[in-house]
C-alpha cells in the first residue's frame, strides 16, 4: 500500500494543487467580483473592449489568394462557373455592380471579396458591413445584400466552399490523426465558419455495403479551414481519403474494443462529400466509397477558439499594469512585454519557477506553448496569444511536483496606445537623458486653477484648493488642515453612511502632510454637498463646499444645506468592516502613534488611499533596486515588504513591491488597496506610487479566517531630474558622524558646528530638521578612557533606591526568561499576529535604537513629512514637544532660561525639592501646569499617561558610572527605554551637566533651542556665555576638546 | 475505565507537583495516585524553577496553615480551606477568613484576593498580586474566558477588550462591542495604555500570547494594573478546562453558580462512565493556510474527550515536536498514513471557516476523497462557537459520543455533521 501510495501520491498532490488553484481563494464569485471591483487588471474595467470583431485576416491570405485567383486551376466546370456567380451571393452588391469582372478583377475583388465575406458573414457586428461598404464607396445597396447574405447563411456557405473549391489551398496539417495533407487534397475545405469545434446539426451518409455506418460527432474550425471526425463502425477501416480515390490516404486510430475506427479528415460542409473507406476485414484491402453531408451551421459552435485580435496598432508595448492570480501561491507571473502583430496579440508571460513546461491559453483543450526555462533566474517563460484588457486563463504546466501537473490562473494584461514602444526599454542614464525625450521638469499637470480660500468652517478647514481638469472633467482638489477625517463622499450623510468602499473619496498625502481629497465635479456645479467621515467617531457628518467662480474662491460649511449637524454612524463597508476603535465612546484615544504606522492591532483598517500623483520626470524605463532606496513602515514588524523595481511608463512611476514574512518565508496578501484602486494579487502588487514621497497602502492578508487589512506606507528615494532628494545611502551608522550623512528622503544642509563639545553633533536638513546625535558611554562605565570614582557626586540621590528598582527589573527580566513560553490554543491571539504562528513577538526596533554608543535624534518640525521607516533607524522627536518630562533641576532652569517652561508637563522633583519659583508656582493650585512626574530613576507612569507627556529629557545619572551599581543602572536603564518606547515617547539623554566647562555647557542651550523650538534663543543665551568668557576660559576650553579627542 | 481517565490525570498531576514542594500535598481526590507519580518525574514540560507556584517550605510551617496543607501563610491571615476541584490541575484556590482568598496559578503565580473594603496584609509572600474586590473594569485579552464570565452572568464586570469584533464569535461579545458595553482597547501586546487608566482597569486578563510580550506585561504591573494569565488551555481534560469557571467565580464570588455549570456537565460525562469504548478511530483536525494539517497532540484534552466519548483518537503516540504546542502541524502524508483509514473525521473549523459539504473537504485536497470517513460520510466538523465557548467545552464529550453511536442530532451542541454536497 505504502508503494502505491508513495506513486500516487504526487499525482494526487499535484491533482489537488490544481483543484486548490481552481479554486479560488476567493470564493469563485472573486472572479466577477474582481472585474466588478476592478480589481485585477488595476483598471476600471468598464472600459473592456465591446467584444472584439473577428477578423481573421488569415482565412484568406492576400497571396494565397492572389495565387488562386484563377478560376482555371484545376476546378470542375461547375466550380468556375460558381466562382464566378460567388462574388454575388457573397458581397452581393459588388457582384450586382459589375457582372462582368474579368477573372483578375474577380481575384482582385475576391481578396477584397474575402474581407467582405467575412463582413458578409459577420453581419452581427454591424461595423463590418460598414467596412465593407467604405471599400466601396457610394454603393449603398451593399448593405443591403448584406442582409440578404444573412438570410441564406446556409446558401452562401455553400457557394463559399464552392468558390474555393478551385483553389488548391495549403493546408496546415491538424495535429490529430496523424494525416498527412497537402498535396493529395482533392477537396477544399475551406469554409467561413469562425474557428472552433462545432457539433454537426445533421449528418447523413449512404454507400457500403450496410454492414457499417459512420458519425460525424465534431467537426473543428482551424483557420478557416474544416475538419471532421468521422467514425466508422469497424475497426478494420485503416484509412479514409476524401474526395476521390487519387486523395492521400489519412490512417484511422482504431478502437477494437468499441468496433470502431476514427480519423480527422478535411471536410466539406454542408454539401455533399465522397469518402473512401479502406477495410481489411474481407482479407485484403478493399476501397469502399461513401457520400456524406455534414451540417454545420454557425449556431453549432461548441467553443469558439480564442480570439487574440486588437485594435491597437502593429509594435510592441510595455503593458501598463498586469494582475494574475491563481495557482498556490507559490508561483508570481509577468509579463515584460506584449506585441501586436497582424491585429493580433501576444504577450511574453513569465512564470517564476523553471519546471514549467508549457502553457496552454483559455482552456485544457487548447494547444501546449512550449516555454523556455532559465535555470538561473528560476523562470520559465513563452509568448502566446493573450486577449488584451480583459480576464484571460491562463494554464502552466509544471513538472515540478513530479509529475505533470497544470495549474490555471486568471490574468489581466492592460495595455493602451500610450505603452506602445519604438524599440525595447533600456535602462536610462539619469545622467544623461534621451535627447529626444524632452525633460518636462515637473509632471505636466493637467491645467490646475487654484482657488483662493474664503470663509472656512471650524470643523472642515480647506487650507489649499484647486479645479483640475482632465479628460475633460473637472475635479476639485481640496487639502484639509485637520487629519479627523478619512473619507469624503459626495453626497448627504445617510447616503454616505451606506455607501460602498468605491463610493467614497480617499485620502492622499500632499508635501505638507496634509490630506487631500479630489472630488468630481459636475459642470457649472458650486454648491457641494459633501459628507465626511471622521476617523475618531466612525460617523459621517454633513458639509458644505461653495465656489464662487467668478473670483475663485472656496468656502466651505459644516452642517447640511439645511442646517442639520447631526452625525450618522457609518453603516459598514463590507471587507473593510469599520474603522477600528470604539463604539460610542469615540474616543479610541489610542497611543498607538501614527508616525511609527502601528494601528491597534486586531482591528482592520477602512482606509482607501485616494489616487496617487505618480507622475515623475524621469525616463521609462525599469530601475532595479540599485536606482532607489525603499523603506515603509506599518504592521507589526512581522511582515516585510520589498521592492524589486519601479518602472516608469509614459512619465508615470509604478512600484512591484512584494510582502514576505520578516522570519522568512511566504506572507499572505491577496488584495491591495493602493492609489485609489483595489488590485488582486499574491504578495506581489504593481501600484503606482509617488517617488520621494510617502505612500499610503493597505494590504489585506488571508492568513487569519477573517481576513485583516492592515495599513503600511511605502516611501521610495529616488534621484529624479530637477530634485536633488537625498538618494543612494540610506542610513545612519552607530557611530558619530563625520559628516551629515544621507538620510532618505531628507537633503543635508550642512553640520552646526559645536566648538566646545564633543559629546553631541548637530546637522541640519531642508525643512527644519536636525539630526543630533548624543555619545551615550563617554564618560561612563562603558568608555575606555573613563576612570570611575569611588562616591559618585552627579545629582543621583537615592542610589540605594536604584538598587532595589534595579534589582527588581533584574528579576521582572528574568521572570520573563522563566516562565516556559508555549503556544496555545489561543488561536485568536495567534492569528492577530498577523501569521499563523505564534512566533516570537518582534522585540521593538526602536528600543534598540538607544543601546549604541551614540544615539541619533532626528528632530522634525509638525508639519514635515519624513519618509516612512526612517523611525526605524532614528529616534524621532516630533515637535513641538509640548508636554515634557524633565528629570533634573539643572534642566528646569536651562529651560527656564529658553523661556519654554510653558512646554514642561511633569518634573522628576517634588516641589518642595524644587528651589525654581517659577516652578514651584507652576506645580501649586487645583490645576498645575506642571506635576511630580516620579523620579528619573522610578517615573510615575500613570502621571506620564494622563499627561500625554509627548518627550523625556533624563539626566545622565541613568548611566553606568560607578561599578557598584552598573548592572542595576544597565536594567534600569532598559526598563525606562522600554517603558518610553511603550509609550512612543523619545527619551533624551542630556548630557549638558556632564560637560566640564561653562562654554561646552553653553553648547546645550543650542540644542535644547533646537529640540524646543527656539533655535535663535539658543543661540543667543551660547553667544552670551561665549562672550563673557575671556580668553583664558576659551583656550581652557578647546584644550579639554582636544584633551579629550586625543584620548 | 479507570486506565483511561488515569493516565492524563496522573501527567497532568505530575506537572503540577514535579515543581518540587515542600510539603506532602493535599491533593483533589481524583489525582490520589499523583503523589507516587511525582517522584517519577515523566512530565514533558520544563519547569520553570520560580518559587511562585506552591508554597515555599520556609513558609509552610508559618503560623495560620493547616498542617499539611499548602496554603500560603500571610501574617494576619487565618486559613481555613481548599477549593474541592473535580478535575482542574493547573490552579488551586484557598481560603481564608474574613473573604480573602489566594488564588495559585501553576507556572503563574498566587494571587491575594482581597475583599471589598478589606485591608491589605502589610507583608505579604514574595510576588504576590493582589487583586481587590470588586472588579468591575477587567481588560479581557483572553478570549476564551469570557465564557466564563457569561456563564458566571457576570459580563459587566469585563468593559474592555483586546479583540475587536472581527475576532469574536460569541454573540454576547459582538453584541457588547457593538452597544458600547465593551470597549476595544487594544491588542494584549499593544494595549490602550491611556484608556486602561482612564477607566481605571483593575485587572487585565490576559492569555499566555502576554509571555511573548513581556514588556507589555512589566509596563501594565508599573502601572499597577494587575495581569493574570488564563491557562485553562493547558488543562487535559474538558472538565478540567470547565472547572476554570470556578476560578473566576473566586474572584467574583460566584463559587456557587460556577461550580453548578461545572457540575452539570461533569454529570454529562460521568454518564458516559459505562459507556464502552467502541474502537471506532476519529481524526480531529484542522488545515492551516499553509495548507498543512493540523491536530493534536495525543497527550491533549480533545484526544482525552474522544476517549471520554468512547472512540480512539488516531495518533496512539503523537507528541509536539520541540516545544509543548498542543497542536502539532503534519503534512498530508503523514495525515494520510494514519487517518486514511479513520472511521471518523471532526474537521476543527475554530480558527479556519466551517467547510459546507465534504464536497469542500475534497477541493482542498483531493486526497480526502480515499479517506473512509468520506466514503462513507463520517465528515463532522466543530464550529468556531465552542472554541470560545470555554465554558461549556465539555459538551462536546457527548456530542463526540452521539456522532459515535448515530445518536439524536438534535442533543448536539457544538457538533455538526458535515453534508455530502
Amino acid at each position: 500500500m505504502m508503494r502505491r501510495l508513495k506513486k500516487i501520491l504526487p499525482i494526487l498532490l499535484s491533482a489537488s494543487l490544481v483543484l486548490s488553484g481552481m479554486t479560488p481563494v476567493y470564493g469563485a464569485e472573486a472572479l466577477p467580483s474582481a472585474a466588478e471591483e476592478t480589481g485585477m487588471a488595476g483598471n476600471v474595467t468598464d472600459d473592456v473592449p465591446a467584444s472584439p470583431v473577428w477578423e481573421n485576416e488569415e482565412t484568406v491570405p492576400a497571396d494565397v489568394t492572389a495565387a488562386e485567383s484563377d478560376p482555371e486551376a484545376e476546378t470542375e466546370p461547375e466550380a468556375v462557373t460558381e466562382s464566378e456567380t460567388l462574388p454575388e451571393s457573397d458581397s452581393g452588391a459588388e457582384v450586382v455592380v459589375e457582372p462582368e469582372t474579368s477573372a483578375e478583377t474577380e481575384s482582385g475583388t475576391e481578396a477584397e471579396t474575402g474581407a467582405e465575406m467575412e463582413s458578409g458573414t459577420e453581419t452581427e457586428s454591424g461595423t463590418e458591413t460598414e467596412s465593407g461598404t467604405a471599400a466601396k464607396p457610394g454603393i449603398a445597396p451593399e448593405s443591403e445584400t448584406a442582409v440578404e447574405s444573412e438570410t441564406a447563411p446556409a446558401a452562401e456557405a455553400e457557394t463559399t466552399s464552392d468558390t474555393q473549391s478551385d483553389k488548391a489551398l495549403v493546408v496546415t496539417a491538424p495535429e490529430k490523426g496523424e494525416n498527412l495533407l497537402g498535396e493529395g487534397m482533392v477537396i477544399d475545405n475551406t469554409t467561413t465558419l469562425k474557428d472552433g469545434t462545432y457539433t454537426p446539426s445533421n449528418f447523413v451518409w449512404a454507400g457500403g455495403t450496410g454492414r457499417t455506418s459512420w458519425s460525424c460527432p465534431s467537426v473543428r474550425v482551424e483557420d478557416g479551414k474544416a475538419y471532421a471526425t468521422l467514425v466508422i463502425s469497424s475497426a478494420k477501416y485503416s484509412y479514409f481519403k476524401v474526395g476521390d480515390e487519387t486523395a492521400e490516404a489519412i490512417t484511422t486510430t482504431a478502437d477494437t474494443e468499441a468496433g470502431t475506427a476514427t480519423a480527422e479528415v478535411p471536410a466539406l460542409l454542408n454539401e455533399e462529400m465522397t469518402v473512401i473507406g479502406c477495410t481489411t476485414a474481407m482479407g485484403s484491402a478493399k476501397e469502399i466509397a461513401y457520400t456524406m453531408t455534414i451540417t454545420v451551421l454557425p449556431g453549432d459552435c461548441d467553443a469558439p477558439a480564442f480570439d487574440n485580435s486588437t485594435d491597437l496598432p502593429d509594435g510592441t508595448y510595455l503593458p501598463s499594469n498586469f494582475g494574475w492570480s491563481g495557482g498556490t501561491g507559490r508561483t508570481s507571473w509577468s509579463c515584460p512585454s506584449v506585441r501586436v502583430e497582424d491585429g493580433k496579440a501576444y504577450a511574453t508571460l513569465v512564470v517564476s519557477s523553471a519546471s514549467y513546461t508549457y502553457f496552454k491559453v483559455d482552456n485544457a483543450d487548447a494547444e501546449p506553448i512550449e516555454t523556455v526555462a532559465d535555470s538561473t533566474a528560476k523562470t520559465s517563460t513563452a509568448e502566446v496569444p493573450v486577449k488584451l484588457n480583459e480576464m484571460m486563463t491562463v494554464i502552466g504546466n509544471t513538472e515540478a511536483m513530479g509529475s505533470s501537473r497544470e495549474i490555471s490562473y486568471i490574468i489581466t494584461i492592460t495595455v493602451t496606445e500610450a505603452d506602445r514602444q519604438e524599440t525595447d526599454p533600456v535602462d536610462p542614464d539619469p545622467e544623461n537623458p534621451d535627447p529626444e525625450k524632452p525633460d518636462p521638469g515637473k509632471p505636466s499637470d493637467p491645467a490646475e486653477r487654484s482657488l483662493t480660500i474664503g470663509t472656512q468652517a471650524a470643523m472642515f478647514r480647506i487650507v489649499k484648493a484647486a479645479i483640475v481638469t482632465q479628460d475633460g472633467r473637472d475635479i476639485l482638489k481640496i487639502a484639509l488642515n485637520g487629519t479627523g477625517y478619512e473619507y469624503l463622499y459626495k453626497g448627504v450623510k445617510e447616503k454616505a453612511a451606506l455607501s460602498a468602499a468605491g463610493e467614497r473619496i480617499g485620502y492622499q498625502l500632499n508635501a505638507d502632510g496634509k490630506y487631500t481629497f479630489e472630488i468630481p465635479l459636475e459642470a457649472g456645479e458650486t454648491v457641494i454637498e459633501a459628507a465626511a467621515l471622521s476617523k475618531s467617531k466612525n460617523a459621517w457628518f454633513d458639509r458644505v463646499i461653495t465656489l464662487d467662480l467668478e473670483t475663485m474662491t472656496i468656502m466651505s460649511a459644516s452642517g447640511s444645506l439645511s442646517g442639520d449637524t447631526s452625525s450618522v454612524p457609518d453603516g459598514g463597508v463590507g471587507d473593510g468592516g469599520s474603522a477600528g476603535g470604539s463604539g460610542d465612546t469615540g474616543s479610541s484615544g489610542s497611543t498607538s502613534g501614527s508616525s511609527s504606522g502601528g494601528q491597534a492591532g486586531g482591528s482592520t483598517s477602512s482606509a482607501t488611499p485616494g489616487a496617487v500623483d505618480n507622475g515623475t520626470s524621469l525616463p521609462d524605463g525599469i530601475y532595479d533596486s540599485s536606482r532607489f532606496v525603499f523603506s515603509f513602515s506599518g504592521g507589526t514588524g512581522k511582515t516585510q515588504i520589498t521592492c524589486s523595481q519601479i518602472a516608469v511608463r509614459g512619465g508615470k512611476a509604478y512600484a512591484t513591491i512584494h510582502f514576505s514574512k520578516t522570519s522568512g518565508g511566504s506572507s499572505a496578501y491577496d488584495r491591495l488597496r493602493a492609489a485609489g484602486t483595489e488590485y488582486s494579487g499574491f504578495n506581489t502588487f504593481d501600484i503606482p506610487v509617488r517617488l520621494n514621497a510617502n505612500n499610503l497602502i493597505v494590504g489585506r492578508t488571508t492568513t487569519m479566517s477573517v481576513p485583516h487589512w492592515i495599513e503600511y506606507t511605502l516611501y521610495i528615494a529616488m534621484a529624479e531630474p530637477g530634485r536633488t532628494a537625498g538618494t543612494g545611502i540610506a542610513g545612519i551608522s552607530g557611530e558619530m558622524d563625520e559628516e551629515a550623512p544621507e538620510i532618505t528622503g531628507l537633503t543635508v544642509v550642512g553640520e552646526k558646528e559645536l566648538p566646545f563639545t564633543d559629546m553631541v553633533r548637530v546637522f541640519t536638513y531642508e525643512d527644519g530638521v536636525y539630526l543630533i546625535e548624543v555619545d551615550r558611554v563617554r564618560g561612563t562605565l562603558k568608555d575606555p578612557d573613563y576612570e570611575p570614582e569611588e562616591a559618585d557626586e552627579t545629582e543621583d540621590s537615592g542610589a540605594s533606591s536604584e538598587t532595589t528598582g534595579a534589582a527588581e527589573a533584574a528579576e521582572s527580566d528574568s521572570d520573563g526568561d522563566d516562565a516556559v513560553v508555549v503556544e496555545t490554543d489561543d488561536a485568536v491571539e495567534n492569528a492577530a499576529d498577523e501569521s499563523g504562528d505564534s512566533a516570537e513577538a518582534e522585540p521593538d526596533k526602536t528600543a534598540a535604537l538607544y543601546s549604541s554608543d551614540i544615539v541619533k535624534y532626528l528632530v522634525v518640525p509638525e508639519n514635515v513629512e519624513i519618509p516612512a521607516g526612517l523611525e526605524k533607524s532614528v529616534i524621532v522627536i516630533r515637535q513641538p514637544v509640548d508636554r515634557t518630562y524633565v528629570s533634573s533641576a539643572a534642566m528646569l532652569t536651562l529651560l527656564e532660561e529658553l523661556e519654554v517652561l510653558d512646554m514642561v508637563g511633569s518634573v522628576g522633583l517634588e516641589a518642595e525639592e524644587i528651589d525654581n519659583e517659577t516652578v514651584r508656582e507652576a506645580m501649586s493650585g487645583d490645576e498645575p501646569a506642571i506635576v511630580y512626574g516620579g523620579a528619573y530613576d522610578d517615573w510615575d507612569l500613570r502621571t506620564m499617561i494622563t499627561g500625554k507627556t509627548n518627550f523625556i529629557v533624563e539626566e545622565s545619572a541613568i548611566l553606568p558610572k560607578n561599578k557598584k551599581t552598573e548592572e542595576a543602572d544597565t536594567a534600569l536603564f532598559e526598563r525606562l527605554i522600554s517603558r518610553a518606547v511603550q509609550l512612543e515617547t523619545a527619551v533624551f539623554i542630556d548630557r549638558s551637566a556632564d560637560e566640564e566647562n561653562e562654554l561646552a555647557r553653553a553648547e546645550w542651550y543650542r540644542i535644547y533651542g533646537i529640540i524646543f523650538g527656539r533655535a535663535d534663543e539658543g543661540e543667543r543665551l551660547y553667544q552670551a556665555v561665549v562672550e563673557a568668557a575671556d580668553e583664558e576660559e576659551i583656550r581652557e576650553a578647546e584644550k579639554a576638546l582636544r584633551n579629550s579627542e586625543k584620548d | 475505565m479507570m486506565k483511561k481517565k488515569w493516565l492524563p490525570l496522573l501527567l497532568a498531576a505530575v506537572m503540577v507537583f514535579s515543581v518540587g514542594c515542600g510539603g506532602t500535598a493535599s491533593a483533589p481526590p481524583a489525582a490520589s495516585s499523583a503523589e507516587t507519580a511525582s517522584e517519577s518525574q515523566t512530565s514533558e514540560v520544563s519547569e520553570g524553577g520560580t518559587a511562585e507556584s506552591t508554597a515555599d517550605s520556609t513558609d509552610s510551617e508559618a503560623e495560620g496553615t493547616a498542617e499539611g496543607s499548602d496554603a500560603p501563610s500571610i501574617a494576619g491571615l487565618t486559613y481555613t480551606s481548599e477549593m474541592n476541584l473535580y478535575a482542574a490541575k493547573e490552579f488551586r484556590v484557598f481560603y481564608y477568613e474574613g473573604g480573602y482568598k489566594v488564588l495559585d496559578l501553576n507556572m503563574v503565580g498566587q494571587f491575594l484576593v482581597v475583599p471589598e473594603g478589606g485591608e491589605v496584609p502589610a507583608s505579604l509572600p514574595k510576588d504576590m498580586t493582589v487583586l481587590l474586590q470588586p472588579l468591575t473594569q477587567i481588560y479581557l485579552a483572553a478570549t476564551g474566558a469570557l465564557s466564563f464570565y457569561e456563564e458566571l452572568g457576570a459580563l459587566d464586570a469585563v468593559t474592555m477588550t483586546g479583540t475587536n469584533t472581527e475576532g469574536w464569535s460569541l454573540a454576547s461579545a459582538i453584541d457588547r462591542l457593538e452597544s458600547g458595553a465593551l470597549t476595544f482597547a487594544g491588542k494584549y501586546s499593544a494595549p490602550d495604555y491611556e484608556m486602561l487608566i482612564a477607566r481605571k482597569c483593575d485587572l487585565a486578563l490576559e492569555s499566555t500570547m502576554i509571555l511573548h510580550a513581556p514588556e507589555v506585561k512589566e509596563m501594565l504591573e508599573d502601572l499597577g494594573i494587575p495581569v493574570l494569565i488564563d491557562r485553562s488551555s493547558y488543562e487535559l481534560t474538558a472538565l478540567g478546562r470547565v472547572e476554570w469557571i470556578r476560578l473566576y467565580g473566586a474572584l467574583m464570588n460566584l463559587e456557587e453558580a460556577a461550580e453548578a455549570v461545572v457540575l452539570k456537565q461533569k454529570s454529562v460525562i460521568d454518564a458516559l462512565d459505562d459507556f464502552a469504548n467502541t474502537g471506532k478511530t476519529v481524526a480531529f483536525f484542522a488545515i492551516n493556510s499553509n495548507k498543512e494539517i493540523v491536530v493534536r497532540r495525543t497527550e491533549d484534552y480533545i484526544p482525552n474527550m474522544i476517549r471520554q466519548a468512547g472512540g480512539r483518537y488516531i495518533f496512539e503516540d503523537l507528541a509536539s515536536p520541540g516545544g509543548n504546542s498542543a497542536s502539532v502541524s503534519i503534512n498530508m502524508e503523514t495525515f494520510y498514513e494514519a487517518a486514511v483509514n479513520a472511521d471518523y473525521l471532526i474537521y476543527n473549523a475554530t480558527i479556519q471557516a466551517e467547510i459546507g459539504s465534504i464536497q469542500e473537504l475534497i477541493e482542498k485536497d483531493e486526497l480526502f476523497a480515499e479517506f473512509k470517513a468520506v466514503r462513507e460520510g463520517h465528515v463532522w466538523q466543530v464550529g468556531k462557537a465552542w472554541y470560545q465557548s470555554t465554558a461549556t467545552a465539555a459538551y462536546l464529550v457527548p456530542d463526540i459520543n452521539i456522532m459515535l453511536t448515530d445518536g439524536d442530532e438534535s442533543g448536539l451542541v457544538f457538533m455538526k455533521k458535515v453534508p455530502a454536497a
